[in-house]
């Protein structure tokens, strides 16, 4: 977490600003590329690769405990996707597809390393978590300034959170994803998403409180 | 989920503490791979699409191979037995005509012979000498 180092980074390679572009198809040009690659066009995976590499892997990173398990699992992802794509019907989208797939093979890792995830209990109390709810002047977007410090503060309690919550946190406020989106994508009904999401949001605000009254009382 | 409980919560999520955290969570740093991670990453493509493809291959050989080796064996087998069956057959019916009808005929005339007093039966044990003469 400290250190998010792979080797040289693609963006610090000339002309690579292209390869690890965050980019978005449209609905005509996804279909077109999947229809391609459902008749195992190297070359149209590689530019559906390209896409998501970083998103799949920056949700994997944090999914998993261990960099180098994180890089092999983010490749299995694209190899199954690959491999399985005659068989994506298109009923999701690529992006949903990609992240099930990832999501199913971190969760896989997990239970082979028989890792007990679950470090913090975050079920719903019955005031509501009402403690979150005090007005904080500190705690406003506009005023935080991130520091790396904060930013690592906010990467261990998104580590220290259980695994279901952490899935819903990434896939939502990393990845963009809307409600049915995750909840397709987690196999999980909407409502359930939307609370596991409360209930991540909360635990950040409680670890970066922490931290923010430490800076005050220094 | 009940729909007042949703609506709850649809309002707790935009809070002003939850939009907070997830503009935290959004600022996080991403996470780009290294150009040696997509390599490797290719690598293990190619070797993914080339056993795809190897098994794809040795599933329509078989598709095709498997009937056609079993319509061989079937000419093969009932092809070359069904000729040697004729000849078989050819040959007892040659043969039952020949033998049987000719040792029939032969009795047939000795016996008319010994009927008529033309021939003598021989005594049962009695060793005719004059085939050995005769030789």
């Amino acid at each position: 977490m400290k250190d998010r180092r792979y080797g040289p980074k693609m963006s610090q390679i000339a002309g690579a600003d292209a390869l690890s572009a965050r980019k978005r198809f449209d609905d005509a040009a996804e279909k077109v590329l999947l229809e391609q690659c459902r008749r195992q066009d190297y070359e149209a995976f590689s530019k559906i690769v390209d896409a998501y590499q970083a998103r799949v892997m920056g949700f994997v990173r944090r999914m998993l405990r261990s960099e180098e398990e994180a890089r092999d699992v983010t490749q299995e992802v694209f190899i199954k996707a690959f491999q399985a794509m005659g068989r994506f019907d298109g009923r999701s989208s690529l992006r949903t597809w990609l992240f099930r797939i990832a999501h199913n093979l971190c969760i896989d890792r997990a239970r082979k390393a028989q890792r007990s995830l679950t470090t913090v209990s975050l079920e719903p109390t019955e005031d509501g978590d009402s403690a979150f709810d005090v007005p904080d002047e500190r705690w406003s977007p506009q005023e935080m300034v991130l520091t790396q410090e904060l930013k690592d503060i906010v990467e261990d309690a998104i580590a220290s959170m259980s695994t279901k919550l952490r899935t819903v946190l990434i896939l939502h406020d990393q990845e963009d994803m809307g409600y049915e989106e995750i909840a397709a994508a987690v196999d999980v009904p909407v409502g359930t998403v939307k609370s596991r999401l409360f209930l991540a949001r909360a635990h950040i605000k409680k670890h970066a409180s922490e931290y923010l009254d430490q800076q005050v009382k220094n | 989920m009940r729909p007042d409980e949703m609506l709850k919560l649809d309002k707790e999520l935009e809070s002003h503490h939850q939009k907070a955290a997830k503009s935290l969570v959004s600022s996080l740093d991403s996470h780009e791979p290294s150009l040696e991670w997509r390599s490797s990453l290719n690598a293990r493509l190619q070797a993914a699409g080339k056993v795809k493809k190897r098994r794809a291959w040795l599933a329509w050989t078989t598709a095709v191979a498997a009937p056609a080796a079993a319509v061989a064996a079937f000419v093969i087998f009932f092809g070359a037995s069904e000729p040697s069956q004729g000849v078989v057959a050819e040959t007892s019916v040659a043969a039952d005509t020949s033998i049987e009808d000719e040792l029939y005929t032969h009795y047939m005339a000795s016996d008319s012979r010994m009927a008529l007093g033309l021939d003598m039966p021989h005594e049962p044990g009695e060793f005719d000498w004059s085939s050995i003469d005769g030789l």
